[in-house]
């Protein structure tokens, strides 16, 4: 049988459209089965709260269970690797986090390019720090802080999570800026006995894991580490009064596997969005 | 959990961890600072 030349260049030109109209309907009926979200730090950590409160609000908006799987590891590489991994079908997604941009820069010896490799879905919020001092210690306020280490160098002890770890990296750039010098004091469990008990003076932390302390006047914040003052904590100035051009916080967003569909991105990115607006996750 | 929510577009994200990849790449260079 032939085909009339005009009926065939109709088939052809169909033929054609059908990866686009294919793409567009799978992204349409996306999910048909449940969702992961790969988190790289354990149970009960920040990130994983923060994938548990995303994935259920996921769960009733798609239809369809979406799941956290955690995999801690190598400071969230583990899980990474695992997702850059992952087929881009929108099944397997991160819960990224600041670790993931300090990890780039911090491990030469990656499997992966964390900008190349990964395609960003949302982001969901951000984690503001506090520089917290011990109450015996001398200084007050961040130009006290700044003028008490430059007359006393290399007698400041700084405890950090670890060497790398947030808490690290903020207090680098922070001594970087201010022209000063503490002893970093890096720990494997948690810094908060020697900082109440004043064996290490200063650390850069999460405000909601040190707001305890400070509000029972067991330890002191100096300022806040975000561009603007946190709204739970009104009266602390933050750092960038004092040291313009500071702004740093542990962010928290969604990102998947590279090449992920546009419109799957779009959609998980949308209601992402309307969960952040929504008071149920905003509470 | 204290979180500041920050909606954003897919390509605003993307700038914000170019840019925050950037930034600590030039501090853990100046301060050495290795992983443990």
């Amino acid at each position: 049988m032939q085909l009339p030349r005009r009926h065939f260049l109709h088939l052809a030109a169909g033929a054609a459209a059908f990866p686009a109209m294919s793409r567009n309907a799978s992204a349409q009926a996306y999910p048909t089965r449940p969702v992961r979200i790969l988190a790289g730090f354990p149970p009960g950590s920040a990130a994983d709260i923060t994938a548990r409160l995303v994935g259920q609000w996921l769960s009733e908006r798609l239809g369809q269970q979406v799941i956290v799987d955690n995999r801690p590891g190598a400071s969230g590489n583990v899980a990474t690797e695992a997702v850059v991994r992952a087929a881009a079908d929108g099944y397997t997604l991160l819960l990224a986090t600041s670790a993931n941009a300090i990890n780039a820069g911090l491990y030469d010896n990656l499997n992966f390019n964390f900008i190349r490799d990964i395609a960003p879905v949302a982001s969901i919020g951000r984690t503001p720090y506090a520089i917290v001092v011990t109450p015996s210690f001398p200084a007050k306020t961040v130009p006290e802080l700044i003028a008490y280490a430059k007359a006393n160098p290399g007698k400041i002890n700084m405890a950090s999570a670890g060497s790398g770890s947030a808490p690290h990296i903020f207090g680098a750039l922070f001594m970087f800026m201010a022209g000063i010098d503490m002893v970093h004091v890096p720990y494997r469990g948690s810094y908060f006995p020697d900082l109440l008990g004043g064996q290490v003076q200063v650390v850069f932390c999460p405000v909601p894991s040190s707001i305890g302390y400070i509000q029972a006047g067991k330890l002191r914040a100096l300022a806040v580490t975000t561009a603007a003052r946190w709204q739970g904590l009104p009266n602390l100035p933050s750092v960038a009064e004092v040291l313009p051009g500071y702004d740093v916080s542990l962010w928290f967003g969604i990102a998947a596997p590279k090449n992920l569909p546009t419109a799957v991105i779009d959609r998980l990115n949308k209601e992402i969005n309307a969960g952040l607006g929504d008071a149920k996750l905003n509470a | 959990l204290g979180e500041v929510l920050m909606p954003m577009t897919p390509a605003e994200f993307g700038n914000l961890i170019g840019n925050e990849t950037e930034k600590w790449a030039k501090v853990i260079r100046e301060a050495n600072i290795k992983p443990e």
